[in-house]
């Protein structure tokens, strides 16, 4: 094998190991959230349930490992820097597996955090829910992109074409609308800090 | 004899007897060397070209016209007969080559690409069509048509050769028509069997007119072209990551925040 074809095999070695890692990780999490409310009282379903929370966790790290390194080399084992950033398809690739790995990473930092006690909670196991089905979502996007880069078609060309979406447009938010969501979210979280607040004062108030 | 009168000679032939035998030789000398003009002709008029045989091989002469280039060693040779086209190609590689014809910008976008690969003594040739600046995309995946007519190669360890027969106008959306004047050609090889490995420094630009049988080495495409024209698309795309990035922290900031008054249950 040439130095450049086996080269470029890392790259897509690491692009499925992630996906198949992080796809699990996704499927893991989705039982476990099924199991707060299915509680049927079967071996094999509890089992499954007890098991898909650590698993979610071990995957999940796996697969953010194989995705930060998916990231290497795509960015030095396929094409030139200059062909990278000059393509739209391979921004939008480029900014789609931001997002993805941003996902991910707040999915094992939440878990490593608040531990298997976040499943007592229902605001931190929908937001460990959310952040699980944002990271699978645009993992899903990403390797579509991917596919596209590799001359093949999509799985997802029917639903991304029914939606309106082309990715070989390059997608870019106008300064306006950028601004608007960061000031929105950072509204959101001074909000949150502050009910945060107040209700740990009130908590110290009702202990004393 | 009267008086008065010239004595003329007479020859013992009639006047016309006379004509016909002064012209004769040179009606014979005409007739002789139209003849001769037709056997010339008929000699010496170049017989049509036969049609290059797609067997993998080209041989001397075999095509019409060729191009080598020698920036990166590789050869196109082409044969126009009625409406098709013969086109062989030969690299020094064990890998992919490609020829492609008319991009409309930027880089490759909107070319028309034949591109193929020999892979255990199977010939892997493929009618694709760029759709964006850096990639291709094959005809029929897109909707079009695979318009290759015959195609065959041969692979040794140095060299590869593909030839392959189709259509000027092939009538797909997807594909380019070969027409009179100066066309903008791309030639390409790499090492791998496959479609996508990149072709790196292996690749130029060549200005052929097919029809005439010109060509000219117009050397790489110029500085890839960025993106949208006026301003650069970098600065708005860059804001767009992290945006969304911040934008994902920052939510989920806030919803862990939110947690604390969250009801809680027994451990499961």
């Amino acid at each position: 094998m040439s130095p450049e074809t086996g080269r470029i095999a890392w790259h897509v070695i690491t692009a499925e190991l992630h996906t198949g890692m992080l796809t699990l990780a996704f499927a893991s999490t989705i039982i476990r959230l099924i199991g707060v409310w299915v509680t049927a009282d079967r071996p094999v379903w509890r089992g499954l349930v007890r098991l898909a929370e650590p698993t979610a966790y071990l995957a999940g790290v796996g697969g953010l490992l194989a995705l930060i390194a998916s990231i290497v080399t795509g960015f030095t084992y396929t094409w030139p820097a200059e062909v990278l950033l000059t393509s739209s398809v391979v921004l939008n690739k480029i900014a789609i597996t931001a997002f993805s790995t941003t996902f991910w990473l707040l999915f094992l930092v939440t878990r490593t955090v608040y531990g298997p006690r976040l499943w007592d909670h229902a605001c931190l196991r929908w937001a460990y829910a959310a952040l699980v089905a944002g990271g699978f979502l645009t993992l899903m996007l990403a390797g579509s992109t991917g596919g596209h880069l590799a001359g093949k078609r999509s799985m997802l060309d029917g639903i991304l074409h029914a939606l309106g979406v082309n990715t070989h447009l390059l997608f870019t938010l106008s300064t306006a609308a950028a601004y608007t969501i960061l000031i929105a979210s950072v509204s959101l979280l001074a909000a949150a800090a502050i009910r945060r607040l107040i209700w740990g004062r009130g908590q110290a108030r009702r202990a004393t | 004899m009267s008086r008065g009168a010239h004595p003329r000679s007479r020859s013992p032939l009639p006047r016309a007897v006379r004509v016909v035998a002064a012209t004769a030789p040179l009606v014979f000398w005409a007739v002789i060397a139209s003849a001769g003009m037709l056997a010339a002709w008929g000699l010496t008029a170049t017989a049509a070209a036969p049609a290059p045989v797609i067997d993998g091989k080209i041989a001397e002469g075999e095509y019409a016209s060729h191009y080598v280039a020698r920036s990166i060693g590789m050869e196109l040779h082409w044969t126009i007969e009625g409406d098709s086209i013969y086109i062989g190609l030969r690299a020094p590689t064990t890998g992919w080559l490609a020829v492609g014809w008319d991009p409309s910008g930027p880089i490759m976008q909107g070319e028309d690409i034949l591109i193929g690969y020999i892979r255990g003594r199977e010939l892997f040739l493929q009618d694709y069509f760029a759709n964006s600046s850096v990639t291709h995309a094959n005809d029929v995946s897109l909707g079009g048509r695979d318009d290759v007519l015959e195609s065959s190669g041969s692979e040794d360890e140095q060299f590869t050769t593909i030839e392959f027969r189709r259509k000027l106008d092939t009538g797909d959306r997807f594909d380019r028509p070969i027409t009179p004047g100066t066309h903008t050609v791309q030639l390409a090889y790499a090492p791998g069997d496959d479609f996508v490995t990149y072709h790196g420094e292996k690749r130029t630009v060549v200005r052929i007119d097919f029809l005439a049988g010109a060509a000219q080495e117009a050397g790489l495409f110029a500085r890839p072209r960025s993106l949208g024209e006026g301003s650069d698309p970098l600065g708005p795309w860059l804001l767009t990551v992290a945006t969304g990035v911040l934008a994902i922290v920052v939510l989920t900031a806030a919803c862990l925040l939110w947690h604390g008054r969250g009801e809680r249950r027994p451990l499961r």
